[in-house]
């Protein structure tokens, strides 16, 4: 994973001691452990007794504080500023910013690096189709328990399709918004003939693009809102 | 979390939060740039001053350096950016030792992930 990727996400606290906390990425992926090899960028601390050590790491993509705690100390201590680290972590927030705190640190050989990159690459690659199918999936069934349903029978993962729920809800929200919006200009405008597209489109142009307008006026056709009493003039039924 | 003596470097450090260390080639280094990492070859190299020059097949590029590396070798630096008008300067804090690196390989990943990443600033070398 790349640390750009990791501070775009949306970081979720478990309400669960035993669920273990996860950030959710752009691609909607949860995502509860990371690896990452980057580049201790900051002299590591440490606190009384070694009760904790932290330190920054930057994979060219992003910087992120990294943590130790008890006897995972050790990891740290034998890190110095400069290293080129692979690090296994789970995610954390603290003081209202992302963390990991670590499970692994190697000390690694820059090829190690270009190999994470390539991983990554792949990675990337596949959770963007991942993101298409569950999007796909989402749009045609509607609902969340069929989606979820269909999500499973064709491998892909059924928490996806959750995560993308607010995204689609928002979507629907937008198209209503339009509607409502074209609704109002056909009333106000319509002297008896009906209202020309081009005068909606003009009413509009300043929050609305003019396909989304055409789209916006298609719908409410199909919906029976409107109907067209001349060639390219629109009335409210 | 940090301890008193510890407070200090941790707010030092803060400032680096919002700034990795890009990547660039000697050429694409920019004003607006806070941190750069670069790749290349050290070329020569300047004790009394604590400066190298770099190369990295694209051109040069002259880094202070606290510690300065063998005549020859390859090696990666994370620079911060000076600027004094249009004048760069890069005073690196990290020197690492790149003398195993594969840099055909890291030309071919570089571009691939250009490729992948094209949105604006989504690859490693942003801007």
């Amino acid at each position: 994973m790349r640390i750009r990727d990791l501070l775009n996400s949306e970081f979720v606290r478990s309400e669960s001691d035993f669920e273990p906390n996860y950030a959710v990425t752009e691609l909607k992926r949860k995502v509860h452990r990371v690896k990452i090899v980057g580049t201790v960028r900051s002299q590591p601390i440490f606190g009384t007794q070694s009760a904790y050590g932290r330190f920054q790491l930057d994979d060219s993509t992003g910087i992120i504080w990294v943590s130790a705690f008890h006897t995972r100390v050790a990891m740290i201590e034998g890190i110095a500023q400069g290293d080129l680290v692979q690090l296994v972590a789970t995610v954390n927030e603290y003081r209202d910013a992302l963390e990991l705190i670590a499970e692994s640190i190697a000390i690694v050989s820059p090829n190690f690096w270009l190999l994470h990159r390539a991983e990554v690459v792949r990675a990337t690659l596949d959770a963007r189709k991942e993101f298409e199918r569950a999007r796909s999936i989402l749009v045609h069934e509607r609902n969340i328990m069929e989606a979820r349903e269909t999500a499973r029978e064709i491998g892909v993962d059924a928490e996806m399709i959750e995560s993308m729920r607010d995204e689609v809800d928002a979507g629907e929200e937008a198209e209503e918004d339009i509607s409502e919006e074209i609704i109002e200009v056909i009333s106000k405008l319509d002297a008896g003939a009906g209202v020309p597209v081009d005068d909606i489109k003009g009413s509009l142009k300043g929050s609305h693009p003019d396909e989304e307008v055409e789209a916006g006026i298609m719908k409410l056709m199909e919906d029976g809102e409107i109907y067209e009493p001349t060639m390219g003039k629109y009335a409210r039924i | 979390m940090e301890d008193s003596g510890e407070i200090k470097e941790a707010v030092e450090n803060r400032d680096l939060a919002e700034h990795p260390a890009v990547e660039r080639t000697a050429g694409e280094v920019e004003v607006s740039d806070a941190w750069v990492s670069l790749i290349g070859t050290v070329i020569s190299r300047d004790p009394k001053t604590s400066s190298i020059t770099l190369d990295d097949g694209t051109g040069q590029v002259d880094v202070k350096v606290h510690t300065i590396p063998e005549l020859g070798s390859l090696v990666r630096v994370i620079a911060r950016v000076f600027t004094s008008g249009d004048e760069v300067t890069l005073d690196a804090i990290i020197v690492q030792d790149f003398s195993s690196f594969d840099v055909e390989l890291y030309r071919r990943i570089v571009d691939l992930e250009g490729r992948v990443f094209s949105r604006e600033g989504d690859s490693h070398r942003q801007g």
